[in-house]
């Protein structure tokens, strides 16, 4: 009996679109398919919310924001999460005002060099974009500790 | 036996010309390596020449957060992101002056790449291998570790760093 090998294709992936903002200076994207949405600090339910600061996010300590417009960035919960965040409150990343979101080509992105990946893939960097105003660095929202350990139920930050 | 008047003058050249072969093949034979010189903390150090594979200017040099101090960040090279050290930092020597001309020699050692910052490089050249000896007993405990010898050049002590004990640090950290 003959049987029927189902063949499941995967499209390669041809490029990222990334939310850049800066953090001490440094531009670091988000992938906007880990986002639920963002939108003004003043507009969020800090009740109904799990916020956390960028920098406490990288485990940078906390940092008084003077930015008078912040934003919140919602994560999009992963499938199989349930409620999303801490005790089914949504987990938000306050930012200051994003600087742009750019489509970056796969071809564009470079792997961290080996004497940094160690360092950089525990705070949840995976990559380097390059831009033609320079470079951005990229974390995936689900590898960053802090955000693993909210998502797990761990200590809320931030509230 | 004495040479022969007549023919003297023919022996003489001809043990000039012998003397000149030897010179030759002692040039030759004497075993040379490339070194690179530059100065980090207010000292000459070098790396093999076979361990550096560009020197650059420093550039922009994009930090990423999380890293230990001694990583810079790294920077753009032709489209290749490398990663920078902080020599003086990694090795515990004392800092330069943050305005002295700084650059980066692109290392290469056992697969690790990186760049390393240095104040500047001094010098690219050939020196006998006999003329790296062991280093001295009483170098710095903190770089100790990392030195493969020490040299001369251009009148002052240059201290033979080891790449690869560097890195297997990098790796390892």
């Amino acid at each position: 009996m003959e049987s029927t090998a189902v063949l499941e294709l995967k499209r390669p992936i041809k490029s990222i679109r990334l939310l850049v903002f800066r953090m001490d200076g440094t531009a670091i994207g988000f992938d906007t398919d880990q986002m639920e949405g963002m939108t003004d600090f003043g507009r969020v339910d800090v009740h109904e919310s799990c916020l956390v600061t960028i920098n406490e996010l990288f485990g940078m300590g906390e940092e008084s924001y003077n930015c008078s417009t912040p934003k919140v960035v919602f994560v999009k919960p992963l499938p199989g999460d349930g409620q999303s965040g801490v005790s089914g409150k949504r987990i938000g990343i306050v930012v200051e005002t994003p600087e742009d979101i750019v489509d970056v080509p796969v071809e564009n992105i470079r792997p961290l060099p080996p004497v940094v990946r160690k360092h950089a893939h525990a705070t949840g960097f995976w990559g380097a974009a390059l831009l033609n105003n320079g470079m951005v660095f990229i974390a995936d929202i689900y590898k960053i500790p802090i955000y693993r350990a909210l998502r797990g139920g761990g200590a809320l930050v931030g509230n | 036996m004495d040479v022969p008047v007549e023919s003297k003058s023919d022996e003489v050249l001809a043990q000039i010309s012998q003397r000149a072969d030897d010179a030759q093949i002692v040039d030759v034979e004497e075993e040379k390596t490339q070194i690179i010189v530059f100065t980090i903390g207010g000292g000459v150090y070098a790396i093999p020449g076979s361990d550096a594979k560009e020197v650059l200017e420093p550039g922009k040099i994009t930090r990423i957060p999380g890293c230990p101090e001694y990583l810079l960040g790294v920077i753009n090279v032709r489209g290749d992101v490398e990663s920078v050290i902080d020599l003086a930092r990694f090795l515990g020597l004392p800092q330069g002056k943050e305005t002295a001309k700084k650059q980066v020699i692109i290392a290469e050692k056992n697969g690790v790449r990186s760049g390393l910052v240095v104040g500047s490089v001094e010098d690219v050249v050939d020196v006998p291998v006999r003329a790296i000896q062991p280093s001295l007993s009483t170098l710095d405990e903190r770089i100790k570790h990392y030195v493969s010898g020490e040299t001369e050049h251009g009148g002052k002590s240059v201290t033979m760093l080891d790449v690869g004990k560097m890195f297997e640090r990098l790796a390892a950290e």
